[in-house]
């Protein structure tokens, strides 16, 4: 093995990421190559440096710490919220289905049946509309007089 | 890692059982801890950000449906905290650094306060070294990226392919990332690991 390659496997080896038969490859040309034992021996002591410069407790006190923050967590949701909900865990079961059947009907209706229907044309804007287009359109594609008639309910 | 115990706890947790819950949080406070000073360099960011992690793990527990392994969320979870406070988002709050000098004198108001938990920071020879604080800086030189991924592998010793589940990258990413983190803290350090060689 040369040492170009050696060295881009020593963080897998220092991490023992690698396949057993490499390892022993990466070992063999560490006993014979110092300049690349040097290397591998400045990642370990890295390792061991970032060990003891990191890792720490955070004190006996950081359960009593974290549990007073979810205390205070819990005071400053609102209140109305939990009486809402409690309100709403003491409705039975039935009525509650019922109130949410109601609530969907009124939001089908209020949102969605409006722009199912198709929209129709009062008989007083279509009169306007229909002497309108008597002036503008030539006397074939005017609109027959029974139609008026028949939708003012005189015919 | 006992997986096993992880979900027991967690189940009992969503049951309401706060002992759980303290249980859970002994375990991995240390672990959480490390990683976020590993990532934001002060012990007082830390210490909020940690105590907000294990908060955020207890209200949202419920939506942790164990199809991953607890310690993969919790770290996911520790990583965006990180990142967000990195980025900003967190409250600022005034503070005082305790090297910076109180009076006329040049007195570090570190040195007057009594030291926190001693027995718990047995390490601290080495975090107030000048070798800890470059080591420190070099870390929180390195890109986001390679240094939440070099700090991940040192301080939990996860696989790479546990480490990709955290992270969100395969496999050879996570591998590149720390050849290249460590090449990058070697270079940073070279004065100070030839000095440790000769010794």
């Amino acid at each position: 093995m040369r040492c170009k390659q050696a060295r881009r496997y020593l963080s897998e080896y220092l991490d023992q990421e690698l396949p057993s038969r490499l390892c022993r490859r990466i070992e063999n040309h560490l006993e014979v190559c110092a300049d690349c034992a040097r290397e591998y021996l400045k990642l370990k002591a890295i390792r061991t440096l970032t060990r003891n410069v990191l890792i720490e407790d955070p004190g006996p006190h950081f359960y009593s710490q974290v549990s007073s923050r979810l205390r205070e967590n819990r005071a400053t949701r609102p209140a109305q919220r939990r009486r809402l909900l409690g309100a709403w865990s003491l409705i039975p079961m039935p009525a509650k289905a019922l109130v949410t059947a109601g609530l969907v009907c009124l939001l089908f209706f209020v949102l969605v049946y409006p722009h199912l229907v198709t929209p129709t044309l009062s008989i007083e804007d279509f009169q306007q509309e229909y002497v309108r287009s008597r002036d503008v359109l030539p006397w074939g594609e005017q609109p027959s007089a029974t139609i008026i008639s028949f939708h003012s309910g005189r015919g | 890692m006992a997986s096993a115990s992880d979900t027991v706890l967690v189940n009992r947790i969503k049951s309401g059982d706060e002992k759980s819950f303290q249980e859970l949080v002994n375990k991995y406070q240390a672990r959480v801890y490390s990683i976020i000073l590993g990532m934001v360099q002060d012990r007082n960011d830390a210490d909020d950000i940690a105590q907000e992690v294990f908060v955020r793990v207890y209200r949202f527990l419920h939506t942790f449906k164990g199809k991953s392994q607890f310690y993969t969320w919790l770290y996911r979870i520790t990583m965006n905290m990180c990142i967000n406070a990195k980025n900003g988002h967190r409250r600022e709050k005034p503070s005082v650094s305790l090297s910076e000098p109180i009076d006329d004198r040049g007195t570090p108001l570190g040195s007057l306060l009594p030291s926190q938990d001693p027995l718990h920071r047995p390490l601290d020879n080495l975090k107030n070294t000048e070798l800890g604080g470059q080591l420190q800086e070099a870390i929180d030189s390195l890109p986001s990226d390679l240094k939440k991924t070099f700090v991940l592998r040192e301080i939990d010793d996860l696989s790479y392919r546990e480490m990709s589940h955290v992270l969100g990258c395969p496999q050879g990413t996570v591998k590149s990332r720390l050849f290249r983190a460590r090449e990058e803290l070697k270079q940073k350090l070279s004065p100070y690991l030839d000095s440790l060689e000769e010794k």
